[in-house]
């Protein structure tokens, strides 16, 4: 019997088309996934009705025989981060614990437009500051995978699109948005075995997305293929004239690229690997990325060794302009024009400063409260040069190597993250918890594109490891051509129905 | 003699920069599309954006920055053809992003100037440092509730130019003349209406003082919300007083921030400790570096008017006016406009005659109803006519005053024609002597007693009974000729 | 660098945050380490290099000054504190603030 949260967007959309089975049919499978699995704690808030009637618009148009949209009847759960007019939006925190929205983000109306059916809202990281989704204020998301050594306990789904990652990866719904400033997309979607791609900075636009440090988030997509992930992408891209950083310019087809170079050559593509980026990783995720090499090589890439010997400062740099940026984005949490506002045990505050500083400090979590430290000190009198100006320099020299990399080679290959998904009670420092990030920030820091897709299971553990392929800047089409092909030979099932370990 | 204030240990002077903020004239906001209009009810002109709800993002208005680079041409500044726009970070109710976008560390226009007069009546060259383009605040409102202020958002994010001077200005009625000479600027280019009332101008004074002779600069204190070009002076003569007493008793001074009181005339401090001033600025994320192009920048230039220095040179040159007129006319483009356009209109083309009868005519009407020229009751035409008609000799300089009176109060009449007005009220001068010789016997038999001094030598008189005839002809007579005939008779 | 505690204070009240001692003591700590970490990039030469600040190449894109009015005041009043705790015409029509002292 077909399983139909366990089809891909493909199968789906061919199946819809055939009348196999209904959107309706199709949501209501994914709505039950969705109450079965309600400790994984993904959803914020669930959007049921409103899927139904999504998806009875759908079968309407079914009927009147009307061609299907991109993602017609396609269930899809979006981040919390993300405003939906009339849905309650929080991005994970307390201090929107009560924001409905009155206007529609570019990306959540561009799912709209084509056709697609909302499950709901799903948990991240408190303003995606995190990568472990353990810093949301509506409790912790789990990863649908467990760990064989440690089978008691629990993982994170990596963060800060965690809700995203498990809920795609666990089968609660076919596709997520996501968003990436140092990683977000990419660390959760390694450590729950499904395929997350962050496009070029400039390539979706951010508007309606709740901010976290402006010159880094990058609106991304989820799916638990490359394919999937690409017509999600393909979704939400484009021009956006209410984004001043937004790019100006046509939006290849991808969907249609893969569709047509599905033949399994990588023969004239280079690949660089990048030694900076093979230093001190486990064993075992290194026989595994050495296995994909191996693949890759059989089907005719030709592998360059390379250096981006700034890498190492990477990390530093995305420390400190992205808690400097959000400690400006955040300012307007205020509790003066919306979201939460200090109750005050019932008394009249003292002052309007008296109200900020106890709203604030109730409606923010411990992580966001620390990088709003760090960004208020890095650009405080005396610091702005020491610190964020030299930040911003070292980040053009960074910008600079992959640009220079890129020059001879189409497609950089590294490591996703360090290692598989961590539990939950794992003790770390914050520093510890920074470095999770350490082979995704680069490219954020840099805007180009990267993609992660399962490289194969831990040995020991048998958690899924992620690798990640990075493009030059509007070069998607490179690293989802490699990764459709490479996929193919990853011996990896992300069926929803065969994950639980 | 330069502006020195003597104090009980010696001879001081003062030391005194500008920062003028100007409302820049614009249909809609910086980085909104919301109207930029003045007058709204409260938080009707608010976007997303300008309430800065999550996610909302800035996009830059293009004409707001021609309004910018028009100014700095305006100011013979450097116009930079790429510029920035950074966040300026403070917690307050009236500023929803928590933090302004404004241009800290690259400005569009930088090293201008503005030449005023000072008090010696020399012309003084006043430094600008920059001109930088940036958003407005919103608006508290207190009075309303005993314990809540209320937010209206309806002026957050309309476009100001910050026009930052070096510190130039040595006196009160420098600072005046320097208020008064941008203020005139900005209307010119109508990149602002200048209306201090309304707040669409304001300035922030940075004064200190020192001894006559020294070189380094004293204590410098920011006086902010000085809202008018009187203000600006009051406010000065008290803080420059204040800072010498203060140092004469050897106290020593602050640098800090003073608001301006206009009730009193005072300064005083700010109490802020919770706002020690450190503003982080960094580049906004959000928007891209300003890149102008050479065509914009032409395409501004080729908008530029005659600036007023420049106008006022031009009307003593083309129309033989004295400095003073010109300087009269020139204060406003549109009075300099309406004045060259009714000279261009005229058959005489006398300038001196026409800005005369502006000047002592047109404008008492118009100032009495606090109206601009472009609010004129007579249009350039009928101005043009009435001047002509008055060389002509169709009617008297008496009856072209009672015309000026006659628009006025009859607006059912001001789209006539002039011509038409003198005929219908019949109002052509009477040259027949016939007429007026009669006229002049009936004044003289009714004024016997005058006609005998007259005539016995005080010609003094000749004037006097001039004006009885014109009286008597109801302002018709031709003046020359009464004059004439008055003398011939007087003779006989 | 390490921060004192009146630098954490400090910094806290510029962010309008709080912290009990506790607290305070612990950010004291992470906030010097942390800044201590990124004080690795003092090490790069960074001479004649232009700062980065977004990845964009191209110019800020510029609208037209054209008044549109995508929103209507209820929308921009709808979440706020204040506005459903009574029905006073004050709190429909403005943002309401515990009283601002200058
Ligand atoms: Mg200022
Ligand atoms: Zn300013």
């Amino acid at each position: 019997m077909t399983i139909l949260t366990d089809l891909t967007m493909l199968e789906v959309k061919k199946s819809l088309e055939n009348k196999d089975f209904s959107a309706v049919e199709l949501t209501n499978a994914y709505i039950d996934n969705i109450k079965k699995h309600k400790d994984l704690n993904c959803f914020i808030t669930e959007t049921f009705d409103r899927a139904i009637d999504d998806a009875k618009a759908t079968d309407d148009r079914i009927s009147k025989g009307e061609s299907l949209k991109l993602l017609d009847g396609i269930p899809i759960a979006m981040k919390d981060l993300f405003c939906t007019k009339g849905i309650l939006t929080t991005a994970s925190s307390k201090i929107l614990g009560n924001f409905i929205p009155t206007y529609e983000s570019t990306v959540s109306q561009k799912l709209i437009d084509v056709g697609s059916v909302l499950l709901g809202k799903v948990a991240l990281d408190e303003f995606a500051m995190g990568g472990s989704t353990k810093t949301s204020y509506y409790g912790i998301v789990k990863n649908p995978y467990k760990d064989k050594t440690r089978p008691d306990k629990i993982l994170v789904p990596g963060g800060s699109s965690g809700g995203s990652s498990s809920a795609v990866a666990a089968g609660l719904a076919l596709g997520a948005t996501a968003t990436d400033t140092g990683g977000s997309v990419r660390q959760p979607s390694a450590f729950t075995g499904i395929v997350g791609i962050k496009p070029t900075y400039g390539r979706v636009s951010r508007w309606g997305c709740v901010a976290f440090a402006s010159s880094l988030d990058t609106c991304s997509v989820m799916g638990r293929n490359v394919i999937d992930a690409a017509l999600m992408l393909q979704a939400v891209s484009g021009y956006d004239e209410k984004d001043s950083t937004s790019f100006k310019s046509d939006v290849p087809n991808w969907f249609d690229d893969l569709q047509k170079n599905s033949d399994q050559s990588l023969k004239g593509i280079k690949i660089g690997l990048p030694k900076e980026y093979f230093e001190n990783i486990s064993e075992e995720l290194m026989n595994v990325i050495q296995a994909r090499i191996n693949d890759m090589k059989n089907l005719g890439a030709e592998f360059i060794d390379i250096s981006l010997p700034s890498t190492k400062y990477a990390l530093p740099v995305y420390y400190i302009i992205a808690p400097a940026e959000a400690s400006a984005n955040l300012a307007r949490y205020d509790g003066v024009r919306f979201g939460f506002r200090s109750l005050n045990d019932n008394k009249e505050f003292e002052s309007l400063n008296d109200m900020y500083i106890k709203t604030r400090t109730e409606g923010f979590g411990e992580e966001v409260k620390r990088r709003l430290m760090i960004g208020t000190a890095v650009l405080s009198s005396g610091m702005y040069d020491h610190y964020f100006l030299k930040a911003a320099k070292v980040r053009r020299i960074i910008s600079n190597e992959f640009a220079d990399a890129f020059s001879k080679v189409d497609v950089i290959m590294t490591p996703t993250a360090t290692g598989g998904a961590f539990a939950v009670d794992d003790v770390m420092s914050p520093i510890d918890m920074y470095m999770n990030d350490v082979f995704t920030v680069a490219s954020n820091l840099a805007g180009v594109p990267a993609i992660s897709i399962p490289a194969g299971n831990d040995s020991k553990t048998g958690l899924p490891f992620g690798m990640q392929l990075i493009g030059k800047m509007f070069d998607e089409s490179s690293i989802l051509r490699t990764a459709n092909i490479v996929e193919k030979t990853v011996a990896f099932d992300n069926r929803p129905s065969k994950l639980f370990c | 003699m330069p502006y020195v204030i003597k104090g009980n240990t010696a001879d001081w002077e003062a030391v005194i920069g500008l920062e003028v903020h100007c409302q820049v004239i614009s249909k809609s906001k910086l980085f909104s599309s919301s109207s930029a209009e003045f007058g709204a009810q409260p938080n009707e002109h608010v976007s997303l954006v300008d309430a800065a709800m999550p996610g909302m993002l800035p996009v830059l208005n293009e004409f707001c920055i021609r309004q910018a680079v028009k100014t700095g041409f305006g100011l013979n500044a450097k116009i930079n053809k790429l510029s920035r726009f950074d966040r300026k970070s403070y917690f307050y109710a009236d500023l929803p992003s928590g933090y302004q976008i404004t241009q800290q560390y690259a400005p569009i226009v930088t090293d201008g100037y503005l030449d005023i007069l000072d008090d010696d009546g020399n012309t003084k060259r006043i430094r600008i440092n920059r001109l930088h383009v940036e958003q407005d605040a919103g608006k508290s409102v207190h009075d309303m509730d005993p314990d809540k202020s209320f937010i209206d958002l309806n002026r957050a994010g309309v476009a100001l130019m910050e026009i930052v001077s070096e510190p130039d200005l040595s006196s009160p009625f420098e600072v005046s003349e320097y208020l008064k000479k941008m203020r005139q600027l900005v209307r010119y280019l109508k990149t602002c209406d200048g209306n201090m009332d309304e707040g669409s101008m304001r300035c922030d004074l940075n004064v200190s003082v020192r001894k006559v002779g020294e070189t380094k600069f004293g204590t410098r204190v920011e006086v902010k919300n000085v809202n008018s070009v009187k203000y600006a002076a009051t406010a000065l003569e008290y803080e420059i007083k204040r800072q010498i007493n203060a140092l004469e008793n050897g106290e020593e001074l602050v640098q800090e921030t003073r608001l301006f009181n206009p009730n009193t005339g005072e300064t005083r401090s700010m109490r802020s400790k919770e706002n020690a001033n450190d503003y982080r600025y960094f580049p906004d994320p959000d928007l891209l570096p300003v890149v102008l192009s050479d065509e914009l920048l032409q395409e501004v230039k080729n908008e530029m008017p005659m600036l007023p220095d420049e106008r006022k040179a031009f009307l003593i040159d083309n129309y033989s006016l004295s400095a003073y007129d010109a300087d009269v006319l020139s204060l406003e483009k549109e009075v300099a406009d309406f004045f060259e356009k009714s000279v261009s209109l005229s058959k005489h083309k006398n300038g001196k005659h026409i800005c005369n009868l502006m000047t002592s005519e047109l404008f008492a009407y118009l100032n009495k109803d606090n109206l601009t020229i472009e609010q004129s009751f007579v249009s350039e035409q009928q101005l043009a006519d009435i001047a002509d008609n008055v060389l002509d000799n169709v009617i008297s300089g008496k009856i072209a005053k009672d015309l000026f009176k006659l628009l006025y109060e009859n607006p059912d009449i001001r789209t006539d024609k002039i011509s038409d007005i003198i005929e219908k009220q019949g109002l052509k001068q009477v040259s027949d002597t016939g007429a007026i010789e009669k006229c002049i016997d009936d004044v003289i038999a009714n004024n016997t007693d005058n006609w005998n001094q007259l005539k016995s030598g005080k010609d003094k008189l000749i004037g006097w009974f001039v004006g009885q005839v014109m009286k008597e002809m109801k302002g018709k007579g031709n003046p020359s000729i009464i004059n004439e005939l008055i003398i011939k008779k007087v003779k006989e | 660098m390490s921060f004192s505690k009146d630098d954490v204070k400090n910094v806290a009240m510029l962010a309008r945050l709080s912290f009990d001692d506790d607290k305070l003591q612990k950010m004291q700590t992470e906030l010097s380490a942390i800044i201590d970490w990124a004080d690795a990039l003092q090490s790069v030469n960074t001479d004649d290099v232009e700062p980065l600040f977004n990845v964009s190449d191209k110019n800020a894109p510029m609208r037209e000054d054209k008044v549109v009015m995508m929103n209507n005041r209820n929308d921009v009043l709808q979440n706020a504190p204040d506005s459903d705790d009574n029905d006073d015409i004050l709190n429909r029509q403005f943002f309401a603030v515990p009283k601002m002292i200058e």
